[in-house]
């Protein structure tokens, strides 16, 4: 019988994040005892993964860079603290207005910006993130500033207040395990290879009829609503209750983006990486640093940038390929030895 | 009856010059034509306006009874193009270049991924390895395309254009970079392609191809149409070769 290529099978598509659920299950083993302070880390990655997921399709497949998803970050955290802690909205509603505004937020910047390419793109992008920080900082609450204090937890079930930050670890993964998932449906179906053909050439895209700009658009929309979840997962797991002006800073948009850059950008579990090697790299500074009594916060950005450099020197496309290509290097050397 | 595609009385001003100016022609369906001129005479443009990529400053482009509008909208309506210089997606394999433009490209469907789009998807696929048969790339579907040689990407460049299920195909230069062999094999394909019901417009500059293989030429030179007719009739015209060689007979 003729063979013809066949679309990736369930087993083969839900082998990653079967693979990531097992290592998140498997946490507790790793972080107990004098480890167990690294929960609360464990749960930003978890928050990270979801809006580096929504970047990677957007940077990665599609080709259209963001230095501003800070703002989709911030505008999600703000959103859904300021319905509930200010107008005493329900939580649930507070979740239904992050993903709203931060969809809107996309879609109307994304209207008028996605035209751009490049680097006027980039800038554009830029400028959403201070703009919306700006706005978002003149906004007063506790003592006139733009902070809000004595927000109530998320506690689905009562889960969170028995479980504590492990509980808190699996409620943030479960849904970045939902995204991962979903991503990787998205990346291995027709969509995923509108977005990829839109990346390589608009024009000959546009020829087979597709439309770019609606691709790109659509992309900017989902990734702008699943940094604005992740916003809501930080202000009512993450933040114990207290909320700042932090996740909208222009360090943190560019911290996402060299996420997506180290890790990878040629697949979703790139994007996951890099959030693992970013978040605990800076871990293991403060902790060297401590150790050695040497305050870290002044030289945690020049080991950033170090790496950065050593990363794109010596593997260009990301870590997650380079370690392919190292793993590839080393089962041949032995096959030949043999 | 309304003609298959009629272009009429069409001009494209760049600026202050007249890249197509007041051309009017028609192609029958089913048939096989080549739009020709010396360099410079508008024949991209005038297939970039076909195509519908850019509007024309005055006159209409009707195709299959409605007018032509936009690179998405003349694709929906059935016409395929390829490009002068090659524009695969090159990161993309083989396969998925002929995949992109087969549709189900909604996101709904792909998140769900329910086992009737899974099903949809491997239809795509099938038709899209029998696509790559016809044009003899079927040995290359998980070759990265911008690896394959130059030739193949011709080839699979107009297997991609086919993946639209067009009426009207518009091939830019297709024999361009080709070798004898090459340009051989491709003629007999650009013929297979044309019994299959599909019509074929080319512009080319390979005068050999060209009078070998279509059926009809239509002459433009400094942006004007300057002959129309069968190969002999215009070999035989001598604003033809004025417009050529510079001398008014060959």
């Amino acid at each position: 019988m003729k063979k013809f290529p066949q679309p990736m099978s369930y087993a083969r598509l839900y082998r990653g994040p079967l693979v990531l659920a097992i290592m998140v299950a498997a946490l507790p083993l790793l972080m107990r005892g004098q480890f167990e302070y690294l929960l609360p880390l464990a749960q930003l990655a978890g928050v990270y993964a979801i809006i580096v997921v929504g970047l990677t399709l957007l940077m990665g497949f599609t080709g259209q860079v963001s230095l501003g998803h800070a703002a989709f970050y911030g505008l999600g955290a703000y959103a859904s603290a300021i319905a509930v802690s200010q107008f005493h909205l329900p939580m649930w509603l507070g979740l239904v207005l992050s993903i709203a505004s931060g969809g809107l937020l996309a879609f109307i910047t994304g209207f008028w910006i996605l035209r751009l390419k490049g680097h006027y793109l980039a800038l554009a992008t830029l400028c959403i993130g201070i703009i919306t920080h700006e706005i978002i900082n003149s906004l007063s609450f506790a003592e006139g500033t733009a902070e809000i204090y004595g927000m109530p937890q998320m506690d689905p079930f009562g889960l969170l207040s028995r479980g504590g930050d492990l509980a808190g670890v699996y409620l943030v993964w479960f849904f970045a395990i939902i995204a991962v998932t979903w991503a990787v449906h998205l990346t291995e179906s027709p969509a995923g290879r509108a977005l990829k053909a839109v990346h390589g050439d608009e024009d000959a895209a546009e020829s087979l009829g597709i439309s770019a700009f609606g691709v790109k658009l659509k992309v900017f929309v989902a990734s702008g609503i699943l940094a604005a979840f992740a916003g809501f997962l930080y202000a009512f797991v993450c933040s114990g209750g207290s909320l700042t002006t932090e996740p909208l800073e222009l360090k943190v948009s560019v911290t996402l983006v060299t996420m997506v850059v180290i890790g990878g950008m040629g697949s979703v579990w790139g994007g996951i990486a890099g959030v693992l090697v970013m978040l605990g790299l800076r871990e293991a500074i403060n902790t060297l640093g401590a150790n050695v009594g040497i305050d870290t916060a002044r030289y945690e950005e020049l080991a950033f940038g170090l790496i950065l450099v050593l990363i794109m020197i010596f593997s260009r496309d990301g870590l997650l390929p380079g370690i392919r290509r190292s793993f590839g290097r080393v089962t041949r050397l032995i096959g030949d030895r043999q | 009856m309304k003609d298959f595609l009629s272009v009429d009385s069409v001009t494209r001003q760049f600026g202050g010059l007249r890249a197509v100016d007041d051309v009017t022609f028609s192609i029958d369906e089913g048939s096989l034509s080549a739009i020709i001129g010396p360099n410079g005479a508008g024949k991209t443009t005038m297939f970039n306006l076909v195509a519908g990529t850019i509007q024309p400053s005055s006159g209409q482009i009707f195709f299959d009874g409605s007018r032509v509008r936009g690179t998405i909208g003349a694709s929906r309506q059935g016409i395929a193009r390829t490009f002068q210089n090659v524009r695969l997606f090159r990161e993309m394999t083989v396969l998925e270049n002929v995949l992109v433009g087969m549709g189900g490209t909604g996101f709904f469907g792909a998140s769900l991924r329910l086992p009737g789009y899974v099903r949809a998807d491997r239809l795509r696929m099938k038709k899209a390895q029998y696509l790559l048969e016809d044009v003899g790339l079927d040995t290359l579907t998980s070759s990265r395309a911008g690896d394959i040689p130059f030739g193949q990407q011709r080839l699979l460049e107009i297997a991609r254009a086919l993946a639209i299920n067009p009426k009207l195909l518009l091939l830019d230069e297709p024999a361009a970079g080709l070798n004898r062999t090459e340009t051989t094999a491709l003629a007999g394909l650009i013929r297979r392609i044309r019994d299959k019901g599909i019509t074929v417009v080319l512009v080319e500059h390979d005068m050999h191809l060209v009078m070998n293989l279509v059926e009809r030429v239509i002459v433009l030179d400094g942006g004007k149409k300057i002959a129309e007719g069968t190969p002999a009739e215009v070999r035989a015209n001598p604003a033809v070769c004025e417009a050529y060689l510079g001398a008014p007979k060959c």
